[in-house]
């Protein structure tokens, strides 16, 4: 070993425990899912318009640049709320038998994170902040506008189903779609990421 | 001419009095099986009322701070759907509103959301196994920098 060697062999060994440390976090991270817990909690508004029912025809995220079409969803034969049907991956999932958009409690949205040839409509679902806006255009011509209020995500069996599903204290929305690890075609991914919003506003359309 | 300013005058009293009555249920889209506050008002709030609605059968509206209030129960069993809620005063004037009830329902499972195209290999082991691959190589070359430097 030369000289010039023997001096640079240190900082590279730093540099090297300091990458390897980071990576191990990072994995570790990843694998228990801590990371979408970062950018939590906008609170919710003091005040907010409550709207009468009518079912939802769009849904625009400007921030993620995503405007697709909402359709009525109901339930599928393993009790979970119906995703869209592949041939119709690019539209959004509405659950019927909840509220719709604007009325008090949670409207539940759902979507696909990727089809099978690539991405769908709610790819990049995760990287939507806190505080971005969520527009909803319903049947009656309104538009109902919501406020993010935190991005979670959740194993699939472990939902907390009073939060995403009970929360009757104002009208909110829930857009759902999944993450985490796939574990293969007949079992889907592992997780579900869940955006919270709250009604803030609504005008004409 | 008086008379018809006193019926004018008339008209515009129970104007006021028919905007003063009213009933809300909070929150007015509710869960089966969950409770929901009732607020109303009567021409005369110091007197109860009633407050009738076949989402949750009649509930007594009391004084409560200036308005009549109460807190009603929506059946488990109460099917999903719009239900009138009618209060009616004990002078004989009423109001109504509509209660929205909603089904109970909490899927113990999240929806089947992704199809897996874009699903590649997991990218968590590599990360690991690969820092921990870092941080021995680290150690090994600042073993072999101090053992030269001793040398």
């Amino acid at each position: 070993m030369t000289v010039h060697s023997r001096r640079l062999a240190g900082p590279i060994a730093v540099a090297l425990f300091l990458a390897g440390v980071f990576a191990v976090g990072a994995g570790l991270g990843w694998a228990t899912g801590v990371f979408p817990d970062f950018s939590r909690n906008e609170p919710p508004p003091l005040a907010f318009p409550v709207l009468d029912p009518s079912p939802p025809t769009r849904l625009a995220i400007p921030s993620l640049d995503v405007r697709v079409p909402v359709f009525a969803v109901g339930l599928a034969r393993d009790g979970s709320i119906a995703a869209p049907p592949a041939d119709r991956h690019r539209e959004a999932g509405w659950y019927q038998g909840g509220p719709s958009p604007g009325q008090f409690g949670p409207a539940i949205i759902v979507g696909h994170v990727d089809a099978r040839d690539g991405p769908s409509i709610f790819h990049d679902l995760a990287g939507i902040r806190p505080g971005a806006t969520i527009e909803v255009t319903r049947s009656d011509r309104t538009v109902a506008v919501f406020r993010v209020g935190s991005i979670e995500r959740f194993g699939k069996a472990a939902l907390p189903g009073d939060r995403v599903y009970g929360d009757y204290s104002r009208p909110a929305l829930r857009l759902i779609t999944c993450g985490g690890r796939w574990l293969g075609s007949g079992r889907g991914y592992a997780d579900n990421v869940i955006v919270f919003a709250d009604l803030v506003d609504s005008r004409k359309a | 001419m008086p008379a018809s300013l006193v019926a004018l005058l008339l008209v515009a009293l129970t104007a006021t009095a028919a905007a003063d009555v009213f009933v809300e249920a909070n929150p007015s889209t509710a869960e089966s099986g969950s409770s929901v506050s009732i607020r109303a008002s009567c021409p005369d709030n110091t007197a109860a009322a009633t407050v009738v609605s076949p989402a949750f059968g009649a509930v007594t509206v009391q004084p409560q701070f200036g308005f009549l209030t109460a807190t009603a129960t929506v059946p488990a069993n109460r099917l999903a759907g719009d239900y009138e809620v009618r209060l009616t005063c004990p002078g004989g004037t009423s109001a109504t509103s509509t209660l929205h009830v909603v089904n109970r329902n909490r899927p113990s499972r999240g929806p089947a959301t992704g199809l897996g195209g874009t699903a590649g290999p997991d990218p968590s082991r590599l990360l690991i196994v690969g820092g921990l691959v870092a941080i021995c190589l680290a150690a090994m070359l600042g073993v072999m920098a101090t053992r030269r430097r001793r040398a």
